[in-house]
């Protein structure tokens, strides 16, 4: 597909050098298509984006757009109370961490299953197998997370009994810090794997079939056409969806955690969204949770170009 | 061509490895439907049972005896669902199309505009202020419009353009077609695919959402089925931390009407997506490009 | 190329949806200006009152309201709205916000300026929307609209009062004060011929025994002998005034207040926890479980003893009588062998509390005044509010005595919706007397009368405005609590030692437990001194 981009660079570089007039005359149909989408950008984008400012205020949280406007600067308080805050390098870490297992575990799985699916024998049976793995997308986290600790609690769980019948003693798996990241892996990839497959299936029907029958008439056994036709023929797909999670890599997956922490696991599973939740929203210190937000943002925007060019030298199209 | 026994061994892993994460998926899913219908002795006598050694339908009977709410709130969900799923695709698409075009000169201002706002938002009370504004407060349309299109969907479906052999493009150009054709008789009818992926995509953002509806309607005749699911849910969890002083204490919905709630909320659209998938199946299979 | 423009029908599903997409949107709309329209400001002209210039209501109450159990929902709701506004001269129109997202929408309208005219104040901290100027003062439409609320409240308008005697909000009565209360099985402690525990090593040999025997005749020791609701805080809300003598967050110490954390007898209660963790006694999962899961427990015939609001039992009885008519669940008495700190009681509810709040951009805060005064004008009132119709929801037992009886399902119907502030003061309040078919009414009138006669403590602060507005303590960020929630859990379940949690003590009086005391014995020393 790469080979099919290269002949356009030369227009491109082309067209930019064309009067102003002429342009928008030229791409007429392309800005009719792009600027009423843009301006949903603008207005319930970019206008709220004043906002920003609310984290270097002293916002009470009354008011209105005047109460904003009119509250007094705090210049970086709320992001020193922030930096200050005994927990700050521990929401780091466990941010950090929670994102690598993820990163790690979860983002090769759907690939893997994709493969998997792909390679499958049947029309019925590959439809099946799609249809059955997405259903967990479709529960909520809540009703996930009431699952997940019905299945794991050691007073009568399936698990815990399970370890009994093997002559173990019944563990509180999620009270217990050394087990809860693990859960949170795995019930990540148990509910989102399937999910996730779909972009890279469909990424895989877009290959030339050609090249498939051209390397069955070489003798190319199926492993080895799944290593080295349909995994380079997804890779741009793949690159793009890893960029994206760089861009996610401080992102609490506060849904998912909110609803199966407690205090007793606070010292791995607190992050930045729980914490800007339960401190931020729950006691509506709004430009303290604005800073600790915006903070986020920022080392996001970092992550997320850097991952870019990275990319981008790799020989990827990049995002942008 | 004969099976090699190489390629046999590779099938017959493929396929156990495959039911083995059917079965993994599908075990919770049946737990939820299986004790929805259970009664509350059954349940704490059986913890692992998915069968119901009697069938009890009194969850069901709790849900659908507030009646109108009920179903009120299902139209909503599903009219929700169907014209923002549509009004997201329209814009999405038109978008995704204009920025996939590597001479359009705007493309790169616009990708980098979109995708700064993946990471940059004014946070909820401005947000609020502009609803409240633009009059879409406690309105329909609310449900809709501020997540009108998804950044990440757009960009997905931009890439999937881009995929597209320019050959085809180019030479329709030369039969005299210009952007607007190109897009609604050529590249959407070949994207057809992604179409699908996308739209499942919003659809089910758009069934499973609660927070916008919570934070913007009050009006209970708008509120979609998912509040109502949170609702039930978290009555039971909180029965305790609320001091009650009613003269009759109301019993928290049991968890048969938990169960219930959550079968009747996700069962449309387990229904549905197969449904869908038929499109995207016939997309991979067929809608690949041929030279 | 031909084969491109032929595959048109690949996009019909797409032209199908938009056909319905754009007749529904179309639809709805339209539907949403009909209703919008239908909503035009009613004008209501204000019971008369000689004394006062009679003042107009330009637009129905908008009362934001909390939902609670399926009360919302009630098939007579307007119905019953429709007499309370014939009757009492106001309109109103009730909104209804999930109960666990209140508090957070709540500050949401008022971070945004939404006019609005009803808090619930039960779920916000009225001293802190009072520091941020959210709320309104009341003293004088109290004065003018509220003669039954001046004669009935006199005594609880106290605690809604700042240290300059202004009146923040509604105040409510308990009508029932010691409701946090453990019950245990009165068939297990029979069966294992135990009398009643009176003291804590009764309690615990009890709980001993039923961790030890096998009650329930299954097989498997699997008896828990104790289960609480909402986690930690259940346990500590029941336990703390035995070893601590008062419930609260606060410890007055001497002239000083302070965090109960750092106050003595606190470390004692969780120790005793923390042995009966290690011993089995409550369970492992304690920080996780819900509600759903005690019922399930319960229901299987492992719970030994429960601490919770004392009816929460009463349901699931009535439900394994049908199986077993001995189980019973009974008010386990204040246990007498407590530290010196501490006092026979369990944990109560202030007599007095806070329950409703207007808001700083109410334009309608008179009639809202003027509504809860017609409520509290007659039992009838108060009835018509609280429970419906008469004849159709409820009707009199013998009103001589106040006392009155609901009508099969009838809270199904109508429960309350429209009351905006129970206050259960007997001299207006009528009392519930249980009928026949309600079962679960009768035990707990039984249960409430034994409850009643346990030894109440008021806890010291509840009526003093604390606040942290204006003082050194005004920033802290709360991981104050942070650190004393995942301490004390992390001590019982015995991942830190005692040295770890005198460690999280001293750790938490730095981030914030100091500042607080200094704060709040100023404060407390000025409203003493008044």
């Amino acid at each position: 597909m790469n080979t099919i981009a290269a002949p356009n660079t030369k227009r491109s570089i082309g067209s930019v050098r064309r009067k102003t007039l002429t342009w928008i005359w030229k791409y007429r149909y392309l800005h009719l298509l792009a600027l009423p989408c843009m301006l949903y950008f603008l207005i319930f984008k970019y206008i709220p984006m004043y906002g920003i400012i609310i984290a270097f205020k002293d916002y009470k949280g009354i008011g209105g757009f005047e109460g904003i406007i009119s509250s007094d600067w705090a210049g970086f308080k709320n992001f020193h109370m922030f930096f200050d805050s005994i927990y700050f390098w521990r929401l780091m870490r466990n941010t950090l961490m929670l994102s690598l297992y993820l990163l790690i575990f979860a983002f090769p799985a759907p690939i893997i299953l994709a493969l998997l699916i792909n390679e499958a024998r049947g029309m019925w049976f590959k439809k099946a197998v799609q249809s059955i793995s997405y259903m967990p997308h479709f529960l909520s986290w809540v009703v996930c997370a009431g699952l997940v600790l019905q299945l794991l609690t050691p007073t009568g769980g399936p698990v815990n009994a399970l370890m009994e019948m093997m002559g173990k003693e019944p563990i509180a798996f999620t009270s217990d810090p050394g087990y809860f990241r693990t859960i949170l892996v795995l019930t990540n990839i148990w509910k989102e794997v399937g999910w996730g497959t779909i972009i890279y299936l469909a990424a895989m029907a877009s290959i030339d079939p050609e090249l498939y029958e051209a390397s069955t008439m070489d003798g190319a056994k199926k492993w080895h056409k799944m290593l080295y036709i349909t995994l380079p023929g997804i890779k741009e797909i793949v690159a793009i969806m890893l960029i994206l999670s760089m861009g996610n890599i401080l992102d609490g997956h506060f849904e998912q955690v909110f609803n199966l922490y407690s205090p007793a696991v606070y010292e791995v599973a607190d992050n930045f969204d729980t914490y800007v939740y339960r401190i931020g929203l729950v006691e509506a210190k709004f430009a303290y949770s604005a800073a600790v937000g915006l903070f986020k943002s920022v080392v996001a925007l970092v992550l997320v170009v850097l991952a870019n060019r990275a990319a981008k030298r790799l020989g990827s199209d990049g995002l942008w | 061509m004969k099976q090699t026994s190489s390629e046999k061994w590779f099938d017959t892993c493929n396929t156990i490895m495959l039911i083995l994460v059917c079965i993994v998926m599908l075990y919770p899913v049946l737990f939820v439907f299986g004790r929805s219908v259970m009664t509350d002795l059954d349940r704490a006598a059986h913890p692992f049972a998915i069968w119901p050694t009697v069938l009890d339908m009194s969850g069901y009977k709790y849900v659908f005896s507030s009646g109108s709410y009920i179903a009120n709130a299902y139209m909503i969900t599903i009219l929700r669902t169907l014209a923002g799923t549509f009004c997201s695709m329209l814009f999405t698409a038109a978008l995704a199309f204009a920025l996939s075009n590597r001479d359009y000169p705007l493309r790169n201002a616009f990708t980098l505009l979109i995708a700064f706002t993946m990471w940059f938002g004014g946070g909820l009370i401005p947000l609020f202020l502009l609803v409240k504004s633009l009059g879409l407060y406690n309105h329909f349309a609310v449900l809709i419009l501020p997540g009108l299109i998804s950044a990440w969907n757009m960009l997905i479906l931009r890439n999937f353009f881009m995929q597209i052999p320019t050959g085809i493009i180019e030479s329709a150009r030369m039969d005299g077609a210009n952007d607007l054709v190109i897009f609604l008789r050529i590249i959407l009818p070949l994207s057809s695919a992604a179409l699908a992926t996308i739209s499942l995509f919003y659809a089910v953002g758009h069934w499973n959402s609660w927070f916008d509806a919570m934070i913007y309607i009050h009006d209970r005749d708008l509120w979609p089925m998912q509040v109502f699911l949170r609702e039930i849910i978290h009555n039971a969890n909180l029965n305790d931390m609320i001091r009650s002083d009613a003269v009759v204490e109301i019993s928290p919905p049991a968890q048969s009407v938990i169960m219930a709630t959550i079968v009747v909320t996700t069962v449309p659209i387990l229904c549905v997506y197969p449904f869908l998938q038929r499109y995207f199946v016939k997309g991979i299979t067929v809608g690949s490009i041929k030279g | 190329m031909k084969d491109y423009l032929q595959k048109k029908n690949g996009i019909a599903p797409l032209v199908l949806t938009s056909v319905v997409a754009i007749t529904v949107l179309g639809g709805c709309s339209s539907s949403n200006t009909n209703r919008s329209s239908a909503e035009a400001p009613s004008t209501v002209n204000a019971s008369t009152n000689t004394d006062i210039a009679p003042i107009v209501q330009t637009a129905p109450l908008r009362i934001v309201r909390r939902s609670l159990g399926n009360r919302e929902n009630g098939t007579d709701n307007q119905k019953v709205l429709d007499i309370i506004q014939e009757k009492s001269g106001i309109n109103m129109e009730a909104e209804v916000i999930p109960r666990d997202v209140y508090p957070d929408k709540i500050n949401l309208l008022l971070a945004s300026g939404e006019k609005f005219d009803f808090i619930e104040g039960q779920l916000v901290n009225w001293t802190t929307l009072k520091d941020k100027g959210s709320i309104m003062p009341l003293n004088d439409l109290i004065d003018q609209y509220g003669p039954n609320i001046k004669k009935y409240m006199a005594d609880a308008l106290e605690v809604m009062k700042d240290k300059d005697g202004v009146i923040w909000g509604i105040p409510r009565q308990e009508s029932f004060p010691t409701g946090y209360a453990p019950t245990i099985r009165k068939d297990w402690l029979e069966a294992l011929g135990m009398e009643m525990p009176h003291t804590m090593v009764e309690f615990e040999t009890y709980m001993d025994a039923v961790k030890n025997t096998d009650l329930n005749k299954n097989g498997k020791k699997d008896e828990i002998p104790l289960l609480h609701s909402w986690n930690l805080n259940g346990l500590i809300q029941i336990f703390q005034p035995y070893f601590m003598g008062v419930e609260s967050t606060r410890y007055l110490d001497g002239d000083r207040v302070i965090p109960a954390v750092s106050a003595p007898g606190y470390k004692e209660m969780l120790t005793t926890f923390r042995n009966w963790y290690a011993k089995g006694y409550i369970l492992k999962d304690f920080a996780t479980i819900n509600t759903n899961q005690i019922k399930d427990l319960v229901l299987a015939d492992r719970v030994g003893a429960y601490s919770g609001w004392f009816n929460s039992m009463v349901g699931n009885q009535i439900t394994m009588n049908e199986t077993n008519p001995n189980v019973s669940y009974d008010p386990l008495p204040p246990l007498e062998d407590g530290p010196d700190t501490g006092t026979p009681a369990w944990g109560s509810n202030a007599k007095y509390s806070s329950t409703l709040l207007i808001p700083n951009t109410s334009k309608n805060a008179a009639f809202l005044i003027k509504y809860l005064d017609w409520t509290l004008a007659s039992p009838e009132n108060v009835m018509l509010t609280w429970n419906g119709i008469e004849g159709e929801n409820w009707e009199w037992v013998d009103k001589s005595k106040n006392t009155f009886t609901l009508l099969e399902k009838a809270s199904d119907r109508y429960s309350g919706y429209y009351n905006l502030a129970e206050f259960f003061d007997p001299a207006i309040w009528p009392t519930y007397v249980p009928a026949d078919y309600d079962k679960a009414g009768q035990i707990e009138s039984k249960m409430k009368d034994t409850y009643k006669n346990y030894k109440f403590v008021e806890p010291f602060d509840a009526a003093i405005p604390f606040t942290l507005s204006g003082t050194p303590a005004e920033n802290l960020t709360g991981d104050g609590a942070t650190k004393i929630a995942e301490s004390q859990i992390q001590y019982i379940i015995g991942a830190i030692d005692e040295s770890g949690w005198d460690k999280a003590v001293q750790d938490y009086m730095k981030i914030e437990g100091d500042l607080l005391t200094e704060v709040w014995s100023k404060q407390y020393q000025e409203y003493t001194d008044k």
